[in-house]
């Protein structure tokens, strides 16, 4: 999983029931400060589907989106699995640096 | 509210005819239109008519370029089964992979795009080259004569590594293409 991919999971995470692409860009510009621009994160979400580590359903079409449905995310099993594993290797390589890069913020 | 006004609170036309050209999954296409059109909406009661149209038109732009990379390198954007629904098909993702609702002229129209790709890379290439190559001999005229071999001869350089990047990228690119094909 790239760096980005494991970005859009975990702001998917902190989503939950409300995670569909506008709402995960505002929250990336929000929490990392970093602007997304929509054709690399759709292409990204594309990417994950495929992967089989996030799911999706269909919310009702509302006329706020011209009848057009939202498409809500949700990670899969599989791809909290994913997570995990990134994590945990992560927090390993992370260990023993605080001498060097301070106390996280 | 006129006519004209009104057309001003709703997102421009045209970016419907890019995503359906770009996007051939009907799927993801109704629902990243959705996306737009909330966004714009919503930009429109934050920065105004005039930014709100720029920054659809933007994002407008920066998913059709994507989506089109992507399908040039046979990662085009097909929506898989939702969940909860796999089995029952009611979303055609195989379907929507084969093209869908699409008509057989946008399908026809993208498969040239798609292999029109690395022969307008390698002429883009080619195009960089000549441009740098005249530009540093036009900069070395007024200066010495010493000052204008050095450009050409730095200038030829430049041109002869492009033309070898562009006969790679025409040579490995369409066979790339080909296996990733085959492998999809």
């Amino acid at each position: 999983m790239g760096e980005f991919e494991q970005t859009v999971m975990l702001a998917i995470l902190q989503l939950g029931d409300d995670a569909y692409a506008p709402n995960i860009a505002r929250h990336l510009d929000a929490t990392i400060d970093r602007s997304v621009s929509r054709g690399a994160l759709y292409s990204c979400l594309n990417q994950l589907e495929r992967k089989g580590l996030l799911r999706w359903r269909l919310d009702a079409p509302t006329l706020e989106r011209a009848g057009h449905a939202r498409r809500f995310y949700q990670v899969s099993a599989r791809g909290v699995r994913a997570v995990r594993i990134v994590r945990d290797s992560q927090i390993m390589l992370w260990r023993g640096l605080e001498g060097i890069l301070g106390a996280a913020k | 509210m006129t006519h004209a006004s009104h057309s001003l609170l709703e997102p421009p036309r045209w970016t419907h005819a890019v995503l359906r050209f770009a996007l051939s999954c009907d799927a993801m296409r109704d629902a990243i239109l959705g996306d737009l059109h909330e966004e714009f909406l919503h930009d429109l009661a934050e920065v105004g008519v005039r930014r709100a149209h720029i920054r659809h038109a933007s994002r407008t732009t920066a998913i059709a370029a994507r989506a089109l990379f992507d399908s040039a390198i046979c990662r085009s954007w097909v929506s898989t089964e939702p969940m909860g629904e796999a089995g029952r098909g009611t979303v055609s993702g195989p379907a929507n992979a084969a093209g869908g609702s699409t008509p057989a002229v946008l399908q026809r129209t993208r498969a040239i795009v798609g292999a029109a790709t690395f022969p307008l890379l390698a002429l883009f290439v080619v195009a960089i080259g000549v441009v740098v190559n005249t530009m540093m001999f036009s900069a070395a005229q007024p200066q010495s004569p010493r000052a204008t071999s050095a450009a050409g001869i730095g200038g030829v350089a430049l041109l002869a590594a492009c033309v070898a990047i562009a006969a790679i990228v025409l040579c490995v690119g369409p066979r790339w293409r080909r296996k990733r094909l085959r492998g999809a």
